[in-house]
C-alpha cells in the first residue's frame, strides 16, 4: 500500500448525534468516527460532551438522534449489555468494582452459568486464560480488594475483553489515578489491544500523554464536533486552542518569585508515621513549593501529619520558627494552616449545601453574633470572594453539586482564604478540572502568593509543577529524595528522583 | 511462585476472613466458663439443653438476615414477623378450624408475604430499609393482632391429637431435638445458597457495590426483592419453630427478638457495611447470644440485667466490626 | 488484634463486677456478695453427689421465686414476704419474672432455668399456664416441688404443683360485687337502665389469660350478675359483653348491661387508652378496675384520680372500685374518689410460699393456703390490720 493510496477502513460512525437535557443541549449534531484497530483519544473540556457521546455508544443513553454505524451496519443498542454483547466495552473512570469478590467473579459477574447454581472453577480458568492474554500479575482467586489500583484496572480491562465480540474498548480517564510507571505499563497494553484489531477510544485531560499513545486526536467543544487531528503532527497548544477556543500559555517558570529574605513560615522536622520515613522540609513566605512524586510516594501522607488528620509517630512542626504542638486539624488552623484535599467531592464540599454554606463552614464562628448566624454578614463576605475568585455561579445559594470541578475548587479555596490562612496545602489542585478552569486556578495561586500567602502544591502533573513552582521537593516511597530549585529543574531530573527508591527491599 | 502449605493456607484463613469466627468462637468458649463458674449448676445436661431449645427460632431468623445484612441492609420487622405469621396460623388452627398442616403452610406464606413487602419497598421504590422493615415490624404487629382479634392463640400441645406438630418441629417424646435438626438442614441448605447460586453471589455483590452491579446489567432491584422475600421466608419457618417451642402465641409480642438475631450475625462476622458475611459464624454468634441469656438466668440476675447485656454485646459486637473493617481499608499501593 | 483482647478483657470484667454486685441484690444471704455464689456452689455439688433428688434438710436449702411480672409492686410486696420467710426457716431465695407479664415464652425459659439450678423448691405464678406444662413436668422428673402463689397454676396437669399460696380470686371478685352491691345510689343508677338506654357497669380486665385476673371476674360478674336480677324490674335482664369467655346474653331485652374491655397488652399505656375510652361511655354507671395494673390505668386516664373527685371532678358520679392497692389508689381511696377496693395480701403469699417449701422439705405434706381478701374504703383505710396489707 502506498503512502497516497491508503484507504482506512471505518469501524465506527458516529453521525449527527442530538441529546437534549432538560435546559441543556448536551450533544448538538456531533460527530465521531473511528477507524479499525486505532488508538483514538477524545478531548475537549468539561461539559463538551464527551461522556455523554460514549454514553450513547455504549447503550447507557437510548434517547438520541443520529445515526450509528458500526461494523457497516446502522444499529441502536437499547442497553449496556446489549451494546457489550455487541462487540463495545467501556471502561469508566470510577472503576465498578466489587471489593469483597475475587477477580474471576468480578469478571463474570451476571454471566457465571445458565442455571441458578455456580461453579467458581469455570470462571477461574476462563480468567487465566484472560490473563495469561494480557499477562497480568494477577491470579483469578486474587480478591479485589487487595490490589492496587494499577492492577485493578487491568482486570477492568481484562472484564472488557472477556466479551469475545469487543472490537472498540473505551477508555475513560484511565490514567488519573495511576502512576507515570503504571501509566507506562498500561499504554503498551493498550499497544497489544491495538495489534490484535482492537480499537480504543482514549478519553483524557492529559495533553503530553496523548502524543505518546493516540494515533488521531478529536476535539469536542460546548457539545458540538471541532475536529480531528494526526496526534503525530499535531502541536498541543492548537489541541488546547480547539479545545476553550484560545490559547493557553504552557510554559515552565524559569525562576523563583520569591523575595531572598522572605522567612520561613513552616518547617517540618523529621516526620515519622507508618508510611512516611524521615522527612524534612522548609516552606517561605510567599513561595509555592512544589511536592512532585509516583501516586503512593507519600505525599498526601505528609501533609496529612502536618495538618493532624493523622497522628504522626514523631516529628515536630515549626510555624515561624516556633515549634507548636498540634494534635487536632483545629490547632492546624489556628496556627494558620488549610488544607484543600485531593478528593473535593468527598472531603473539601458538602455537596448538597449550598454555596454560601460551604464557604462560611469553617468560619461561623466569625459570623455568631448572640448565638445565631448572621446571615447578611455571611451574604456579604461571600460575595466578595465570588468577585475575587471568579467563581461562576447563577446565585450564592446555588448547590455546590451543580458547580463545574474548577468553580467547586474555588469554593474550597474561599473557605480556607476566610479562614485566614495564611499557609495553603493544595492536594492535586487541578484534578478533574478543565483546561480552562486550570488556568484560572493557576492564577489564582499566583496571586495569592504574590499577596504574602505561602503554598504547598501536591501535583502528579509534571507540566504543572513546572509552571507552578518556585521550588520541588520530589517524594519517593515515603521519603524525600531531592529538592530542585525551579532554574534547575527538568522532567528527566524529576522522574529521576521519583524512582530512586523503586525496587529497594524493605 | 511456591504453593502455600496447608498449614499456612489454614493460617491465613483463620487470621484473616475466619478470624471473626475464631473471635466469635473464643468468646462462646469464655462465656460458657464464666458462667460455669459463676452460675448455679450451669454445667449440666439440663442447661445445655436449655441453651439448644431456645436458640432454634432465633436462629432460623438469623439466617435469613445474614443474607441482607451481607446486602448492607437491614430487616428489624423479623421478629413481629415471627410473632404474627405464627399468631395468623394459630388462628387459622383454633378459629377457622384448618388442619394444622395446612396452618403451617399459611405461617410461612404470612411470612413470604411481609418479607415480599419488605422487598418491593427497598428493593422497587427504594426506601431505606432500616425505615421500611421499621414501618413493616408495626405494621405486622398491628395487623397480626387484629386478625386473632388481641387474643392468645395455642398450638397443640405433646398430648393432643395433634401433638405430632410438637414432636416433628421441637422436640420428640425421648428428648431428640428436632429443632435442632430442622435448624441445621436449613443451614445447609442456606449455606449453598449462600456459596454456590447466583442468588448469594449477588448476595455479597450488592453488598460491596450495588451500583456497580447493576451497571454489569443485574437487575439490582428483583434480587433485593427476592433477598428480602428470603428473610420473611425463614421468619416464617421461626415463627413455626416458635410456636413449636413455646405453644402459646401472645399478640402484640415478637418486638426485640430482632435484636438477638442481628446480634448473633454481628458476632459471627456479618459485617453491618456490607460484601462480608458466613453462615457458620451466625451460628456461632446463635449460640453465643443463647450462652449469655441462659448463664445470666443461671446467676439469678433479674431478667432486665438480660436486656442490659444484649446491648452490651450488640454494641461490642458493631465496634469490633468497625474496627475490622477499619483495617482492612488501608490501602495497598 | 490488640484492640480485639482489649475489649474482651474489659466485657469479662464488666461481667465479673455484675457478679459481686448482682448476687448480693438478688440473693437474700448474711454474708451476702460472693459467698452467695460458693453457698450454690456447695449445694448444687452436694446435690450431684445425692443425685438430683430433693436435698436433706441438713443442706442449705433454696426456692426461686417467679413472678409474672419482675417490676410490678405487688410481687416485688410479695418477694419481701419471701424474703422474711428464707429467713426464719434457712432458704437462699432468688427472685425472677418476665419483663412484662405478656412475654410467656421469657417466663418460660426462666422456669426452665430455674429448674436447672436444680433448688429445693420452686414457687411460680404462672402467666400461662398451659405454655408451662411440659417445662413443670420437667421439675416433677427433676423431683423440684413447685408451689404456686398469687395466680398460681391453674389447671395445671403436670403434677408438680403441691401447693397453691394464694387469694381465691373467685371469692375475691364476688367479694367487691356484695360491697358494691351494697351501695343505694349504685342500686337505684342500676334501676334506671331501660331497654333503649341501658345502664352500664364496665370492667377494665389487664389480660384474659392468667388465672387470677380470669377468677376474679369471674366470680365478680356471677356475683354481681345474681345480686343485680334480685332488683326490681332487672330479672332476665342483665347482659354480659365485651370478651368471649364471660359473654352472657340476658333472656330479655338487657336493661342492665355488664361491659368487661380488655387492652391490647398489659402495659400501662395501652392500659390507659383502654381506660380512656371506656370512660367515654355513655351512662357508666360503675366501673371495676380488676387488679393495680388497671386501676393504674384508669387514675392515668383521669388525670391522677382527679377527674374522680365527688366534688368536682369531670366523672364525679362514677361509683369506681379497685383491687390490690398501690400508692395511687390508697390515696384515691383515702380521699373518696375510690368507692372501695379489695386488697390482697402478697406479703403472705411470698411468705407462705417459703414456709410451704420449709414443709416440703421436712417431709410434711402441705396444704392449699387462702391468703384472703380484704375490703377497704375511706373509712378504714387506716385501721392498722388494713394498712398493713397495703403495699406501695
Amino acid at each position: 500500500m502506498s503512502d497516497t493510496n491508503k484507504v482506512f477502513q471505518d469501524i465506527l460512525q458516529m453521525k449527527d448525534i442530538d441529546v437534549m437535557f432538560p435546559g441543556v443541549h448536551a450533544l448538538n449534531r456531533c460527530s465521531f468516527t473511528l477507524r479499525n484497530g486505532e488508538i483514538h483519544a477524545l478531548v475537549g473540556e468539561n461539559g463538551a460532551g464527551k461522556s455523554t457521546l460514549m454514553k450513547v455508544l455504549t447503550g447507557i443513553y437510548t434517547d438520541y438522534e443520529g445515526e450509528i454505524i458500526f461494523n457497516n451496519q446502522t444499529v441502536r443498542f437499547n442497553s449496556v449489555k446489549d451494546a457489550q454483547l455487541k462487540g463495545i466495552s467501556i471502561v469508566h473512570q470510577e472503576l465498578n468494582l466489587l471489593n469483597h469478590l475475587t477477580v474471576a467473579q468480578n469478571i463474570f459477574i451476571g454471566r457465571e452459568s445458565e442455571g441458578f447454581f455456580l461453579n467458581d472453577k469455570i470462571i477461574n480458568e476462563k480468567t487465566n486464560e484472560l490473563i495469561g492474554q494480557f499477562r497480568i500479575n494477577i491470579k483469578p482467586t486474587d480478591k479485589i480488594s487487595s490490589l492496587s489500583v494499577g492492577k485493578l484496572q487491568m482486570v477492568e480491562i481484562a472484564r472488557a475483553m472477556s466479551y469475545p465480540n469487543t472490537k472498540i474498548l473505551i477508555l475513560d480517564e484511565p490514567t488519573a489515578a495511576l502512576s507515570d510507571k503504571e501509566t507506562v505499563e498500561l499504554f503498551e497494553k493498550i499497544r497489544e489491544l491495538k495489534a490484535k484489531g482492537i480499537a480504543v477510544i482514549f478519553i483524557s485531560h492529559r495533553m503530553a500523554e496523548l502524543k505518546k499513545i493516540a494515533d488521531r486526536i478529536t476535539v469536542l467543544r460546548d457539545g458540538e464536533y471541532v475536529g480531528t487531528a494526526e496526534a503525530g503532527s499535531c502541536e498541543i497548544p492548537n489541541i488546547i486552542r480547539m479545545m476553550v477556543g484560545r490559547t493557553i500559555l504552557q510554559e515552565p517558570k524559569t525562576a523563583s518569585a520569591v523575595l531572598p529574605d522572605a522567612p520561613v513560615v513552616l518547617e517540618a522536622r523529621n516526620l515519622v508515621s507508618p508510611v512516611i520515613k524521615d522527612v524534612s522540609f522548609q516552606l517561605r513566605k510567599g513561595e509555592i513549593l512544589g511536592f512532585a512524586g509516583l501516586v503512593g510516594a507519600g505525599r498526601t501522607e505528609v501533609m496529612r501529619l502536618i495538618f493532624c488528620a493523622d497522628p504522626k509517630a514523631s516529628g515536630e512542626v515549626l510555624i515561624n520558627g516556633k515549634p507548636v504542638k498540634m494534635k487536632l486539624p483545629q490547632d492546624a488552623v489556628s496556627n494558620g494552616i488549610g488544607y484543600l484535599s485531593e478528593d473535593r467531592k468527598r472531603f473539601g464540599l458538602m455537596l448538597r449545601l449550598s454555596l454560601l454554606d460551604n464557604v462560611i463552614l469553617g468560619s461561623i464562628d466569625k459570623l455568631i453574633s448572640r448565638g445565631l448566624i448572621r446571615g447578611k454578614k455571611s451574604q456579604e463576605v461571600v460575595n466578595h470572594y465570588i468577585s475575587e475568585l471568579k467563581i461562576k455561579t447563577p446565585s450564592l445559594r446555588q448547590l455546590v453539586q451543580f458547580l463545574s470541578g474548577g468553580n467547586q475548587q474555588k469554593v474550597v479555596v474561599a473557605k480556607w482564604l476566610l479562614m485566614d490562612t495564611d499557609i495553603l496545602i493544595f492536594d492535586e489542585p487541578t484534578r478533574g478540572i478543565d483546561v480552562g478552569a486550570k488556568s484560572e486556578i493557576y492564577d489564582l495561586m499566583n496571586t495569592l502568593a504574590a499577596e504574602g500567602k505561602s503554598i504547598i502544591m501536591i501535583s502528579s502533573e509534571l507540566s504543572e509543577i513546572l509552571r507552578m513552582s518556585d521550588r520541588i521537593i520530589v517524594m519517593s516511597e515515603g521519603r524525600k529524595s531531592g529538592e530542585l530549585a525551579i532554574s534547575e529543574a527538568s522532567q528527566e531530573k524529576i522522574m529521576e528522583l521519583a524512582t530512586q527508591f523503586i525496587g529497594e527491599a524493605h | 511462585m511456591n504453593q502455600p502449605s496447608t498449614i499456612e493456607k489454614v493460617k491465613s484463613y483463620l487470621l484473616g476472613p475466619g478470624l471473626q469466627k475464631v473471635i466469635a468462637l473464643s468468646a462462646l468458649v469464655v462465656l460458657y466458663v464464666f458462667f460455669g463458674i459463676f452460675g448455679a449448676n450451669f454445667f449440666s445436661r439440663d442447661t445445655l439443653v436449655s441453651i439448644f431449645d431456645s436458640s432454634y427460632y432465633t436462629g432460623f431468623i438469623a439466617i435469613g438476615l445474614t443474607f441482607v445484612i451481607i446486602t448492607s441492609g437491614i430487616d428489624l420487622s423479623v421478629g413481629t414477623v415471627t410473632v404474627g405469621s405464627a399468631l395468623i396460623g394459630g388462628v387459622a388452627y383454633n378459629i377457622w378450624g384448618w388442619p394444622i398442616g395446612l396452618c403451617l403452610i399459611l405461617v410461612v406464606l404470612v411470612g413470604i408475604l411481609f418479607g415480599f413487602f419488605n422487598g418491593l419497598l427497598i428493593g422497587k421504590l427504594g426506601l431505606p430499609p432500616f425505615i421500611a422493615t421499621l414501618g413493616t415490624q408495626f405494621m405486622s404487629l398491628g395487623i397480626c393482632s387484629v386478625v386473632a382479634q388481641v387474643q392468645t392463640m395455642r398450638y397443640p400441645n405433646i398430648m393432643d391429637d395433634d401433638g405430632w406438630f410438637k414432636t416433628v418441629f421441637f422436640k420428640t417424646k425421648t428428648g431428640f431435638p428436632m429443632g435442632a435438626l430442622w435448624l441445621t438442614l436449613f443451614a445447609v441448605l442456606a449455606i449453598v445458597l449462600l456459596n454456590h447460586t447466583k442468588l448469594g453471589r449477588y448476595t455479597f455483590a450488592i453488598g460491596c457495590n450495588e451500583e456497580a452491579v447493576r451497571l454489569s446489567g443485574i437487575h439490582t432491584k428483583n434480587w433485593k426483592i427476592l433477598i428480602y422475600t428470603l428473610s420473611g421466608f425463614f421468619a416464617g419457618l421461626s415463627g413455626i419453630i416458635y410456636a413449636a417451642t413455646y405453644s402459646a402465641i401472645t399478640p402484640q409480642t415478637g418486638n426485640g427478638l430482632e435484636m438477638y438475631a442481628i446480634a448473633a450475625c454481628v458476632i459471627g462476622g456479618t459485617s453491618l457495611s456490607g460484601g462480608v458475611g458466613s453462615l457458620v459464624g451466625t451460628m456461632i454468634g446463635v449460640l453465643v447470644i443463647n450462652v449469655l441469656k441462659n448463664g445470666l438466668m443461671s446467676m439469678s440476675l433479674p431478667v432486665q440485667w438480660q436486656q442490659f447485656f444484649i446491648g452490651v454485646v450488640v454494641v461490642a459486637a458493631v465496634l469490633l466490626d468497625i474496627i475490622r473493617v477499619k483495617n482492612a481499608g488501608k490501602v495497598k499501593r | 488484634m490488640k484492640i480485639t483482647k482489649v475489649l474482651a478483657i474489659a466485657l469479662t470484667a464488666m461481667l465479673l463486677a455484675t457478679t459481686m454486685f448482682g448476687c448480693g441484690s438478688s440473693s437474700q444471704s448474711d454474708s451476702g456478695g460472693s459467698a452467695g455464689a460458693t453457698e450454690l456452689e456447695t449445694e448444687t455439688e452436694a446435690e450431684a453427689e445425692a443425685g438430683s433428688e430433693t436435698t436433706p434438710t441438713t443442706e442449705k436449702k433454696s426456692i426461686v421465686l417467679i413472678s409474672k411480672s419482675y417490676q410490678n409492686q405487688f410481687y416485688q410486696a410479695a418477694f419481701k414476704g419471701a424474703m422474711d420467710a428464707g429467713e426464719k426457716y434457712g432458704f437462699e431465695v432468688t427472685t425472677n419474672g418476665p419483663d412484662s407479664e405478656s412475654n410467656i415464652p421469657q417466663q418460660v425459659d426462666q422456669v426452665s432455668a430455674a429448674i436447672n439450678q436444680k433448688p429445693t423448691a420452686i414457687a411460680l405464678a404462672a402467666c400461662d399456664p398451659e405454655s408451662l406444662q411440659e417445662t413443670l413436668t420437667k421439675a416433677k422428673t427433676n423431683g423440684i416441688p413447685v408451689i404456686g402463689f398469687d395466680s398460681g397454676v391453674p389447671g395445671d396437669t403436670s403434677g408438680a404443683v403441691v401447693a397453691t399460696a394464694a387469694t381465691d380470686n373467685t371469692n375475691a371478685g364476688a367479694f367487691v360485687a356484695e360491697n358494691l352491691f351494697n351501695d343505694p345510689t349504685f342500686q337505684a343508677r342500676m334501676m334506671e337502665g331501660t331497654e333503649a338506654n341501658p345502664a352500664i357497669l364496665a370492667i377494665l380486665a389487664q389480660d384474659s389469660t392468667s388465672g387470677s385476673i380470669v377468677f376474679r371476674v369471674n366470680g365478680f360478674v356471677d356475683k354481681m350478675g345474681e345480686l343485680l336480677q334480685t332488683l326490681d324490674g332487672l330479672e332476665g335482664a342483665v347482659e354480659v359483653t365485651g370478651q368471649t369467655i364471660w359473654n352472657k346474653a340476658s333472656a330479655s331485652p338487657a336493661k342492665v348491661k355488664i361491659v368487661i374491655t380488655v387492652p391490647p397488652s398489659t402495659n400501662q399505656a395501652d392500659i390507659q387508652t383502654a381506660a380512656s375510652t371506656m370512660l367515654k361511655v355513655p351512662n357508666t354507671v360503675a366501673l371495676f378496675a380488676a387488679n393495680q395494673g388497671a386501676v393504674d390505668g384508669l387514675l392515668g386516664a383521669t388525670a391522677d384520680g382527679m377527674d374522680l373527685d365527688r366534688a368536682a371532678g369531670k366523672y364525679k358520679d362514677l361509683i369506681v372500685v379497685g383491687f390490690d392497692a398501690g400508692k395511687g389508689q390508697k390515696e384515691a381511696i383515702a380521699n373518696g374518689s375510690f368507692f372501695g377496693s379489695v386488697t390482697q395480701d402478697p406479703y403472705t403469699m411470698g411468705y407462705e410460699a417459703v414456709r410451704i417449701a420449709a414443709e416440703i422439705a421436712e417431709g410434711k405434706t402441705p396444704a392449699d393456703i387462702d391468703t384472703g381478701a380484704r375490703w377497704y374504703n375511706s373509712e378504714n383505710i387506716t385501721d392498722s390490720e388494713i394498712s398493713v396489707l397495703l403495699y406501695d
